[in-house]
């Protein structure tokens, strides 16, 4: 059975085309690959060059808060439970709601495998940051002088986070695309 | 020179652009999928990316209007530019680019009022509307419809960081070829693979050369029949480059580079000599006889080329028929086989089915011969737009073979001249008539008009026609055709001339059939709301092209069966045509066992319009 969705519970689904339609997938990870191409000597973009360190790159540390708490917000946002707030199975009598509303959600957790999904969304986010902090310190420490040439020793980090990256995304868009009763 | 594919991408975000600096999305795409941008709106922004060695040139579009938007502005899907945009690459490209190679397509797009928000997010964007999300009413859907409608030879790959799964069905159903996660990491490498296998793209060593559309479709079906390693046969008339085809099948379809290719003239396959020619001598078959290797044992892990296999002996083909299915064989005078690896391909300018059909070829072996597809080289003179490189190149060649030669320019109206004729003798003749200009006129800076001589021009005015130059006039009906036929100057080629055009005497007819039909069929087309185009009905399109107000539904149906099956019996074309396989899928639901007895049809058939079975 397929519930309405209403226009609250969209929110999460919007948080999460954002973070990872608009912004991971669409944008970052493509900066990655190129930024990675340039390292390789593939391609020469003086702009990138640029921009890559200093702006595109350190995007994730604003987004690092968008998508712990999409994670973290999963469950609450996209459990059938939900629809007990909502007419008509608001209109059932307390007892009733309760029971089956806990009964409906944990049912709803078995079948998504909510857990494993937030898990291993977590571990994602948490080898990202891993291989970001490891990353700042080089882009902080890094010697003066030509900037592409600094930082090809250290492509193989760069390619552990963007892979990183293509896990997390992947993962979130394993998420569940609409609110399922059953 | 070097040659890349040019493919369009119509995707929201990397096809829109920014007044005073350039779109870095779209840069970084490009330099991820190592691409070329020639979009050519870029130009004068700063920051130019420089692909060391792109995979193709990409020419990016949003699919939207405004293309350049900023806050305050809406943007709105725009599906009739979109098309028009891509028909400009594909219907009517310029001269100096290719057709399109491929369409990358993306499915979401995102429309609406482009706000603060929306703007920081990604400079231009607008919010999007709920049914932008909606995988049912995606807009990237509807332009793949509309493309699979109006181009369907067009390839296109949906290019989408949107989960495959939610749309597979949607975009398979919608005639996309593949699809490619945006993000991807070997995304060059995904690029090329897609490119190769559903591409239209050119021969990258310039041996088979030309970028028409029906070359590249040729060369497609070429390189997918070559993947899975399996026998082809090559349709085409004679002097198209089989042989080349052959070959290019086997570059892309080998084990390794230096797999071998041999090629064997089917002709020299007599009942007595075949075997000794195709699986060799025992050297202790007798004393005195040395031993020999045989061409299918050498062309192990290679490819194995017979051309023109109409020529085969019956005993030939039992012998190679025994070797495709035993996969082994056994030398003259040996007492063991030996197991073989070895692709064949097969030539013929025939209509080889007739002759299985009267126990001239075995059909087994037809059957065996085309298993991994049949690849078809369409004629020069549906192709005319590859005649100004094909002379660019042989004149080259010619001027190499001949040391007195000096380098020349090649004048347009020689370029005109060449391009109206129709080159019967296809390839292969215009090669000869280039040679010739060279040959004859070494120490001139110009290959101009007077230096080329045509075939039907060789005698100048009030020469009798040659077959070909006959076939090629236009014909105003199935009569006059037969007319033609029936008067061809016999005594200037000799009988056996004439017999040797047979083939391509019965393409062209086949061929004029299929126009016929198809003029009908356009003609009696009726628009209807489902429809707009008209909707094809094949019933007064047979009356329009007999003249008969008496045919029956049914025997229109027939009638249009087998007036196809006539041409597809020779060129193995007229279904390709989306006009004609609608009307002969109509045709085949309304008579499905109604199928006359292909021999053809006979003029007096289509006069009466009877359609009865021979």
């Amino acid at each position: 059975m397929k519930a309405s969705v209403s226009q609250e519970r969209l929110d999460w689904q919007s948080r999460r085309r954002e973070f990872n339609h608009d912004w991971l997938k669409n944008r970052f990870i493509v900066a990655l690959n190129s930024w990675l191409r340039l390292l390789d000597g593939a391609i020469e973009d003086s702009i990138l060059e640029k921009s890559f360190l200093s702006d595109v790159l350190p995007q994730w540390e604003a987004q690092r808060g968008e998508v712990g708490e999409l994670i973290r917000d999963f469950e609450k946002e996209m459990s059938p439970m939900q629809l007990f707030s909502e007419p008509p199975l608001s209109r059932c009598d307390p007892h009733t709601k309760q029971w089956l509303g806990e009964l409906v959600h944990r049912l709803w957790l078995i079948r998504v495998c909510a857990k494993e999904l937030t898990s291993t969304a977590e571990r994602s986010v948490s080898a990202m940051d891993t291989a970001y902090a490891e990353l700042s310190q080089i882009v902080r420490t890094r010697p003066t002088g030509d900037l592409v040439s600094s930082m090809k020793p250290h492509r193989r980090l760069f390619e552990r986070f963007r892979d990183a990256c293509q896990n997390l995304g992947e993962t979130v868009s394993e998420f569940p695309h609409e609110i399922k009763v059953v | 020179m070097t040659y890349l594919p040019r493919i369009l991408i119509i995707d929201d975000l990397f096809g829109r652009t920014h007044s005073d600096r350039r779109n870095e999305e779209r840069a970084n795409l490009c330099g991820q999928y190592l691409l070329e941008d020639v979009t050519d709106d870029e130009k004068g922004k700063g920051g130019t990316l420089k692909v060391k060695q792109p995979v193709a040139q990409a020419v990016f579009f949003r699919g939207q209007n405004p293309a350049c938007s900023t806050v305050g502005d809406t943007v709105e899907n725009d599906l009739e530019v979109t098309l028009s945009v891509i028909r400009e690459g594909w219907s009517e490209p310029r001269s100096e680019n290719p057709c399109w190679s491929m369409v990358l397509l993306d499915l979401c797009f995102y429309t609406g009022p482009v706000t603060k928000q929306s703007d920081r997010r990604a400079s231009g964007m607008p919010e999007s509307r709920e049914r932008d999300n909606q995988p049912k009413h995606y807009f990237g859907l509807e332009i793949l419809e509309a493309i699979h409608k109006e181009f369907p030879d067009l390839p296109v790959v949906i290019m989408s960081s949107m989960p495959r799964k939610n749309v597979s069905r949607e975009f398979s159903s919608k005639g996309a070829l593949g699809f490619l996660p945006r993000e991807d990491t070997h995304s060059a490498d995904r690029l090329k693979e897609m490119l190769w296998r559903h591409g239209l793209i050119q021969d990258e060593t310039g041996e088979i050369v030309g970028r028409s559309r029906s070359l590249l479709l040729a060369l497609r079906s070429a390189r997918r029949a070559a993947s899975a390693r399996r026998n082809v046969l090559i349709r085409g008339e004679r002097g198209v480059g089989k042989e080349l085809l052959a070959r290019y099948i086997g570059r892309h379809g080998s084990k390794s580079a230096s797999a071998p290719f041999l090629t064997v003239n089917s002709a020299v396959l007599s009942p007595t000599l075949f075997a000794s020619e195709l699986f060799g001598i025992d050297r202790r078959v007798a004393t005195g006889v040395e031993g020999r290797e045989g061409l299918i044992p050498a062309a192990t892990g290679g490819d194995l080329f017979f051309d023109e296999i109409r020529d085969m002996s019956l005993e030939a083909q039992a012998g190679i028929l025994r070797v495709l299915e035993d996969r082994k064989v056994t030398p003259v005078g040996a007492k063991n086989s030996v197991p073989v690896d070895v692709r064949f391909l097969s030539a013929t300018n025939f209509a080889v089915e007739e002759l299985a059909s009267t126990g001239r070829f075995r059909p087994d072996l037809l059957d065996r011969l085309r298993e991994g597809g049949t690849a078809y080289l369409p004629p020069l003179r549906e192709r005319r737009e590859d005649i100004p490189m094909l002379v660019e190149k042989l004149v080259r060649e010619s001027e190499a073979k001949n040391s007195a030669a000096i380098h020349r320019d090649i004048d347009p109206k020689a370029i005109e001249k060449l391009c109206a004729f129709d080159w019967p003798g296809n390839v292969r003749e215009l090669r000869n008539c280039i040679f010739e200009a060279v040959n004859n006129n070494p120490d001139v800076e110009h290959l101009v008009v007077a230096h080329i001589r045509l075939a039907g021009s060789r005698s100048g005015v009030g020469a009798p026609q040659t077959v070909a130059a006959t076939i090629a006039q236009p014909t105003q009906s199935v009569d006059g055709l037969l007319q033609y036929l029936a008067n061809l100057p016999a005594d200037e080629w000799g009988a056996a001339e004439i017999a040797g055009k047979l083939p391509e005497i019965r393409a062209a007819y086949g061929q004029l059939l299929a126009r016929m039909v198809k003029a009908a069929i356009i003609a009696t087309r009726r628009p209807s709301v489902d429809a707009p185009e008209g909707k094809v009905l094949i019933h007064p399109a047979m009356k329009l092209l007999t003249g008969d107000r008496t045919l029956t539904a049914s025997k229109a149906a027939d009638l249009l069966k087998r007036l196809l099956k006539e041409e597809a019996n020779t060129a193995n074309a007229a279904l390709d045509d989306p006009l004609l396989r609608e009307a002969h899928e109509i045709a085949h639901r309304l008579r499905p066992k109604g199928q006359p007895k292909a021999t053809g049809v006979s003029d007096g058939e289509v006069d009466r319009g009877k359609g009865t079975q021979k």
